[in-house]
């Protein structure tokens, strides 16, 4: 019967793929065909196919091994036994093509350079375990409120003495932190602003606190009298005074005041707080009284002092916990069932990681990931170029004894010695960019971002990974039907490889690129938008009472607190608000406009709130003190609200109803400037704001207008309100830190993808150019041929860049499919309302691959046009 | 009789690769213990039975030139050795000697 030969079955094929039958798949390979064929002609075809697929299946499960001289006397590690001799061969090859090992080992050393440092970040933010000696026994007291025991700062210096010496459970210790400001001379110029934290007697030695020079604060520095002294953080004491030996002794001033120096801390000690809070230096409380009164408390007030306790014997938290608890209730602290503090809570220590953390740690490392993958790329590229012009020699091994197994072991003997001395690199330029992330990315102070074992062993397992990932697929692919080899081998199958890899490095680059291009965006956004006020006229005070300890009634001490504020030097005006400029606390309205997400941030205020915080009114009116007093629906919006919402231009007067039911009650008198309180989280970066009059004290915050933001400006407004009621906490900021912080993060996102999309744009090019110029070499006996035929050196030119530009073009459209797919968990971390998919962002992106790879070929696509068809020709 | 056992599948196969001639390679062995044995042999048990009569000395093996019927790919070829040639005659000796004993039993 005539027709097409039948086909073996797939699934028959596939197990026969699976198996290791090493140089004898191509004669077990035939057989198996061979007598499928003859079993169709002497047999049924379906017997046929059944009988070859338990064939294939017998084949795999005797699990084949490659035949070589003496199959059953190769001991199991005969792998490690070799390994000396791959490693000295591989440094041979390398030695050999110096060049290309060059490029591959810098480009994968910058990567795992970059890649660690991220984690560094990660680590030093979240992984690191707390600069003390024992973190796991280390806890922070609170006292709860309410059923749910949540917890509130506030413990006074008193309640500090009350439960010292009481508790047993827990060595218990003190602290106020502060702001200082830390000169070598009095009055210098070069002061700097630092946070310090007084301690009391015997807060750091239990803690596994220790000097590199000089010694602890002990009892006698915590004397009332005693001079002031200080130990310094040992971060600190290398930058600011350049690790000098003879500082023991000497003299700082401290907010004006002589500090003696008695010792520097170890570089692993810095207390137990998380990254975002260390202290330039440690002082006893004592020295507190001198350098900084107002941080050494005053009376009872609560929410002064910070206390922490380190577990005493096998004492656990639950038993610490209850006993702190029973001491505080007996003495009146805490009283259970209480609207106040009713509780105490034992928490560790440190910060903990929160969901958000979690995403923005998994996503920087998998941007990180994604530099490791294209410089993988090259290294795999160029290797599969190795291979391919070293087919001769590996066919030679062959034919010696050597199985394939063996020569693919060489071969990634080869690319992990590449990965190895990319992963020393990359250790070097991990530490330099360590040095620079403090100027970069603006990081808290005295953050230590020297590697720990966590980071060498991260460092460690990417190399590997990159020298496995690199080296496998041209090994395999470079001993392929070697027992086949022919004098010329095809290069066909090589080009389709090396295209796979052009594609891969052409999508994870078009991936970086575009968040580049999108966080920029984001943060030319942030930047440009209108705030509608200056915040560098601004101070906000707090004034809770979150144990209900105050004297005063809210309705009483806030108007006397303005009063006070108002009449002291350099206040242009105070105002209440529920929520002060750049806070980021609070979580706007969710509202929509056209289907699309429209966060909203009700701000209730006094009338003078915009007077104080400088907003233009455009049209309408403010409301007045009697509307606030009788808690009139009266409304003031911006001017993008008033255009978004009222599009017909009829805001004043109408309902805000349309925005959300609830705000139905409210009208609209007037409209001013645009105003952007908020930045903060990303989700809600966009968000507008209405005012309406303020109708609920409790929460109030005071704005101030003043011009005089130092320390003890605020130190007085601090005083004031203390002096009106001594049992509230209160807090003093100045609005432009806020705004400094919020701006902090989207700075931080563009910084990064700005460095990472870079990187990602050269490796591109030097992968493209790698690919295009051999790709050139080994064609130009074909390109010669036709040049000599007659085809114009453009045409050649066009073929070779188009030959390189068609993987890569597929490469660019997959990434951006994949950046379409994944835009959700991008926007989650884009600021301003810049869109994840917007189109311009797409293009720009696009755009610049193609113009890499336009910038990478285009070297060796010149030198084919240049290639002489005579000298080549008479070479081969 | 040689120190090396062999199974009752590596005997079959051990003489059928006797039976086809000077060599032969899996496909003609497999067809042949087939209809030799009346029992369905799979081509990974003839492989496994075929390298332990290699690694038992039994066979030896070498790669053929490759024919056009197959592709162009080339057959390993198994050919008796003269150590399996003597362990095949002293099997048939003991099988026929033990034979005899019953038959000539009363």
């Amino acid at each position: 019967m005539s027709g097409p030969s039948p086909t073996p079955p797939l699934l028959g094929r596939l197990l026969l793929r699976l198996c290791r039958l090493g140089d004898r798949r191509s004669d077990i390979t035939a057989d198996m065909i061979e007598l499928f064929h003859a079993r169709v002609v002497t047999m049924d075809r379906r017997v046929a196919r059944r009988r070859f697929n338990a064939d294939a299946w017998s084949v795999w499960w005797r699990r084949r091994r490659p035949v070589d001289r003496m199959p059953w006397s190769r001991p199991r590690w005969q792998w490690i036994a070799d390994l000396p001799t791959d490693l000295s061969y591989a440094a041979r090859i390398m030695r050999k093509q110096a060049g290309v090992v060059t490029t591959a080992v810098v480009g994968l050393g910058v990567a795992i350079g970059l890649t660690t440092t991220v984690f560094s970040l990660a680590n030093t933010f979240t992984l690191k375990p707390l600069g003390v000696a024992h973190p796991e026994r280390v806890v922070v007291p609170s006292r709860t409120v309410g059923a749910n025991r949540t917890p509130v700062a506030g413990w006074s210096p008193q309640d500090f003495a009350v439960l010292q010496p009481a508790v047993k459970a827990m060595t218990l210790a003190a602290s106020v932190e502060s702001r200082v400001v830390v000169g070598q001379q009095r009055g210098e110029a070069e002061a700097q602003r630092v946070r310090v934290r007084f301690v009391s007697d015997g807060f750091l030695a239990p803690l596994g606190a220790a000097t590199v020079i000089g010694r602890l604060p002990d009892p006698t520095d915590s004397r009332p009298g005693a001079p002031p002294v200080a130990v310094l953080n040992h971060q600190f004491w290398q930058v600011s005074f350049s690790s000098d030996q003879a500082i023991i002794g000497r003299n700082v001033f401290i907010n004006g005041h002589e500090v003696t120096v008695v010792g520097v801390m170890v570089s692993q000690f810095t207390g137990p707080f998380d990254a975002n809070s260390i202290p330039a230096a440690w002082l006893p409380f004592e020295t507190a009284r001198v350098v900084d009164p107002l941080a050494a408390g005053s009376g009872g007030h609560p929410g002064w002092v910070d206390l922490v306790g380190v577990l005493a014997g096998r004492a656990t938290v639950r038993q610490a916990e209850a006993e702190v608890e029973t001491i505080a209730t007996v003495a009146g602290l805490v009283v259970p069932g209480s609207r106040g503090a009713s509780g105490v809570a034992l928490r560790p220590a440190g910060k903990a990681l929160g969901i958000d953390d979690l995403l923005m740690l998994m996503v920087l490392l998998l941007i990180a990931s994604l530099v490791v993958v294209l410089a993988a790329t090259n290294v795999a590229n160029l290797l599969l170029a190795s291979s391919v012009s070293r087919r001769p020699e590996l066919a030679m091994r062959l034919a010696l004894g050597a199985s394939r197994g063996r020569i693919v072991r060489q071969l990634l003997a080869e690319s992990l010695s590449i990965a190895a001395v990319g992963g020393v690199l990359g250790a070097v330029v991990a530490s330099w960019l360590a040095r620079m992330a403090g100027v970069v990315f603006v990081l808290p102070q005295f953050v230590d971002l020297s590697p720990d074992w966590r980071v060498y062993t991260f460092a460690a397992a990417i190399s590997l990974l990159a020298g496995v990932a690199a080296g496998l697929s041209p090994a395999l692919q470079g001993t392929r039907d070697l027992a086949a080899f022919t004098a010329r081998p095809g290069i066909g199958r090589d080009n389709r490889t090396r295209s796979v890899f052009l594609g891969v490095q052409a999508a994870a680059s078009v991936f970086l690129v575009l968040l580049t291009v999108l966080c920029t965006r984001a943060l030319l956004e942030v930047s440009s938008r209108e705030i509608g006020f200056d915040p560098n006229r601004l101070v906000a005070l707090t004034a809770f009472s979150p144990l209900k300890t105050h004297t005063v009634p809210d309705n009483e001490f806030f108007p006397l607190a303005q009063e006070r504020i108002a009449a002291m030097p350099a206040v242009r005006g105070t105002a209440l608000a529920n929520y002060t400029p750049f806070e980021g606390a609070y979580q706007p309205i969710p509202t929509a406009l056209n289907g699309a997400d429209y966060p909203l941030i009700h701000i209730r205020t006094t009338p003078a709130y915009f007077g104080v915080v400088g907003h233009q009114l455009v049209q309408g009116r403010f409301y007045t003190a009697d509307e606030v007093r009788t808690r009139a629906g009266v409304a003031v919006v911006t001017s993008r609200f008033a255009r978004d919402f009222f599009p017909d231009g009829d805001a004043l007067g109408s309902s805000l109803g349309r925005v959300r039911d609830y705000l139905a009650h409210l009208r609209v008198i007037g409209v001013v400037t645009n105003a952007a309180p908020h930045i903060g989280s990303p989700k809600y970066s966009s968000s507008e704001v209405i005012f309406s009059p303020l109708t609920e004290w409790t929460a109030a915050r005071i704005i101030v207008g003043t011009s005089d933001l130092g320390a003890d400006r605020l130190g007085a407004f601090r005083e004031a309100l203390i002096a009106i009621d001594a049992g509230r906490t209160i807090t003093a900021h100045v609005t432009r830190e806020d705004f400094e912080r919020q701006m902090s993060g989207p700075r931080l996102l563009a910084r990064m993808s700005g460095l990472v999309g870079g990187l990602a744009v050269l490796l591109a090019v030097i992968g493209m150019y790698g690919v295009t110029a051999f790709t050139v070499h080994a064609r130009r006996r074909d390109i010669g041929i036709r040049l000599a035929l007659g085809a114009t050196r453009r045409r050649v030119v066009g073929e070779v860049i188009g030959a390189t530009l068609r993987p890569v073009l597929m490469g660019i459209s997959a990434g951006l499919l994949l950046a379409l797919l994944g835009g959700t968990i991008i926007g989650f971390f884009l600021y301003a309302g810049v869109s994840p998919r917007d189109p311009m962002s797409f293009a720009i992106a696009a755009l610049t691959l193609v113009l890499t790879a336009g910038l990478g070929t285009l070297g060796p696509a010149r030198r084919a046009a240049t290639v002489d068809p005579a000298i080549t020709l008479k070479t081969e | 009789m040689s120190q090396e056992r062999l199974g009752e599948f590596e005997e079959f196969t051990l003489l059928a690769v006797r039976a086809l001639g000077e060599s032969t390679y899996g496909v003609p062995v497999q067809q042949f213990v087939e209809q030799a044995t009346g029992r369905r042999a799979s081509i990974g048990a003839v492989y496994a039975a075929l390298d332990r009569l290699e690694a038992k000395g039994f066979v030896r093996s070498v790669i053929g030139e490759p024919t056009a019927a197959r592709g162009g790919k080339r057959k390993r070829m198994f050919t008796v050795t003269p150590a399996g040639i003597t362990t095949a005659a002293e099997l048939r000796r003991v099988r026929e000697q033990i034979w005899r004993t019953i038959e000539e039993r009363p």
